[in-house]
């Protein structure tokens, strides 16, 4: 079993009176990444300060390396944490005085500090700005000043504050995947709060989903989007496909399922081992558009148990292919792979969506 | 008008004759308010960053206290120095009054406050995420406090010119501690004071010259450390 960095034991934190976080137990262990994602006011980033141990629980116990965070020896720990917030907080100071300053706090010589911060200055490839004011860069340049400032310590665990939300599009496309990288390569663990589900997909090897102060799901982050524990959960996580279905038959490990408000169309299920289910049960399902294929009627697509003919009432165009809205009555949302765009797909077309049985899940709880 | 004029022109005779004794008076009155602000300094801006920081009880009363104190009249200043300095006063056996010492003591008592109640409104102004960020970086309470100073440069030198400017321009307690006594104690104001209570307007013009010039200078370039600071980007 790997180590806890970051531990959380019974925590609730208030403000004003209420509790606006409730975390019986959390856990960050070391070399693995945790996205949180939830609406705002969910209490990800009461969280994350938490952890960063900017703020002290109103109840319950954070423990660093196994050590209970006290307000004494709060600075000693906050040591193996380095936090990168929403906004670069640079100060007006040399951007080589703002990456070496966690080094300069923690007593090494100016040297030392300068030579180890450059290094991670040039590894985000902001090297060349050492000597500019630090007030004078871009938001790009910043937040990867923040970065190399946040590495320079060597933290356990790097604590992430939506540290791209303020950055344009590509200019995160491409601090995502180093970012990414630099993990690996160093093993540090990291805590990522963001709102953005591909970067929290594209970043993070575990998401926990909060909402109102709790975690409300956890787990391994292609495990959860296939299997949401709840249709709450499944809502936030993005998942594009949510229906409600009446059981009309069960055949072996299979099921038959109608959809609600569908005039008889209906799809086939695989049981989740331990799931009871009976004829005229309803169930919720979720289904990521991810595994479904859109093609036309006539062309080879895939075929299978489900095989829904519709029309398509949306279309979105995607660099890995056209995401199509398809009424089959129900709305499913389904890809279509380049290959098969022989011509542009339009609203109205007829389309062919087709997804296994088994990647149809019935919700546990459809709450 | 005329007075004006020619005080000007006496000013300028007064400072290019080498008379000795303008010299005296001006480099008193430098000594005593830079000592005197150089004090306001070391204490106005610990006290005021320590209030802006800290929580503490009594933390609302001691804010009053700074602000009341930034309007404390120059003339009480000197009471309370005088009081103690008097010769049955607790400082008494120092036989400090009318010396140049109790002059910097009653304006550091003027300047004090000012600096810390200007500190305490500059390092409150500051977007409460650096400190936020200091405490992440790990930084301890007086490297914390040492970066904020920093941050707030601007405001802290504006803060210590206030204080400079309340002291070289009193009169009132620099009379009541120093005596005004030639030679020792009489510095730019206490002698345009008594030059005007002679009836030597012109001579008075003179020296409130010499006190404004003098004034610009040390201010432009107290404003001159603080030059670097430039506007933060938002």
């Amino acid at each position: 079993m790997t180590s806890a960095i970051i531990q959380f034991s019974g925590v609730i934190a208030r403000a004003a009176g209420q509790v606006i976080l409730d975390v019986p137990e959390f856990v960050v262990a070391a070399g693995e990444t945790i996205a949180l994602i939830g609406p705002n006011g969910a209490g990800k980033s009461t969280l994350l300060h938490l952890a960063a141990l900017l703020r002290p629980p109103d109840a319950g116990i954070v423990t660093i390396n196994e050590t209970i965070a006290t307000g004494k020896n709060a600075a000693a720990l906050r040591r193996s944490l380095s936090v990168v917030f929403q906004e670069p907080i640079l100060f007006d100071a040399s951007v080589m005085a703002n990456a070496a300053a966690g080094l300069r706090f923690q007593g090494e010589p100016r040297a030392v500090a300068e030579r180890r911060a450059g290094l991670w200055l040039e590894w985000f490839g902001v090297q060349g700005l050492a000597d500019r004011k630090a007030r004078s860069l871009s938001g790009g340049e910043a937040s990867r000043v923040a970065l190399a400032r946040a590495f320079s310590t060597d933290p356990a665990v790097l604590l992430l504050d939506e540290p791209f939300s303020a950055l344009d599009a590509p200019t995160r496309a491409s601090l995502l995947p180093a970012l990414r990288a630099m993990l690996n390569d160093t093993r540090a663990a990291a805590l990522l709060v963001t709102h953005d589900l591909h970067e929290a997909f594209a970043f993070a090897d575990r998401i926990a989903v909060m909402e109102m102060g709790h975690i409300i799901a956890r787990g391994d982050a292609q495990e959860l989007i296939a299997r949401p524990p709840t249709r709450r959960v499944a809502e936030l996580l993005g998942i594009e496909t949510i229906l409600r279905a009446r059981v009309a038959g069960i055949e072996g490990r299979e099921t038959r399922l109608e959809i609600d408000g569908a005039r008889g169309a209906s799809l086939r299920a695989s049981i989740p081992a331990g799931t009871l289910l009976r004829p005229g049960d309803h169930v919720t399902v979720t289904l990521p558009a991810g595994a479904t294929r859109a093609f036309r009627p006539g062309s080879n697509g895939p075929r299978g148990a489900n095989a829904l003919p519709g029309r398509v009432t949306g279309v979105m165009a995607r660099p890995s292919g056209a995401q199509l809205v398809v009424a089959t009555p129900a709305h499913i949302v389904a890809l279509a792979a380049w290959d098969v765009c022989e011509t542009r797909w339009a609203i109205g077309d007829c389309a062919i969506v087709s997804f296994p049985p088994a990647d149809v899940h019935i919700v546990p709880d459809p709450t | 008008m005329n007075e004006l004029a020619s005080g000007l022109g006496e000013a300028a005779g007064l400072l290019l004759g080498g008379n000795p004794e303008v010299w005296t008076i001006i480099s008193l009155s430098l000594r005593v308010s830079l000592s005197a602000t150089a004090i306001a300094l070391l204490l106005g801006v610990p006290a005021g960053a320590m209030l802006a920081l800290a929580r503490f009880r009594g933390r609302s009363l001691a804010v009053g206290a700074v602000y009341a104190g930034m309007g404390l009249p120059p003339i009480v200043a000197g009471l309370i120095v005088s009081l103690f300095l008097w010769r049955n006063g607790p400082l008494g056996a120092m036989g400090l009054l009318y010396t140049p010492t109790a002059m910097i003591g009653a304006q550091a008592l003027i300047a004090t406050p000012i600096v810390a109640g200007l500190t305490f409104a500059a390092m409150n102004a500051l977007d409460p995420r650096y400190r936020l960020q200091l405490l992440a970086l790990g930084a301890g309470r007086a490297q914390t406090i040492w970066w904020l100073l920093r941050e707030a440069r601007l405001p802290l030198v504006a803060a210590v010119i206030a204080g400079f400017g309340a002291v070289i321009s009193e009169v009132g307690a620099a009379i009541m501690v120093g005596g005004n006594i030639k030679g020792e104690t009489r510095v730019l104001t206490t002698a345009t004071v008594l030059e005007v209570s002679r009836g030597h307007f012109q001579t008075a013009f003179a020296l409130s010259f010499v006190l404004l010039g003098l004034t610009y200078l040390v201010t432009v370039s107290l404003a001159f450390l603080g030059r670097q600071q430039q506007p933060a980007r938002r």
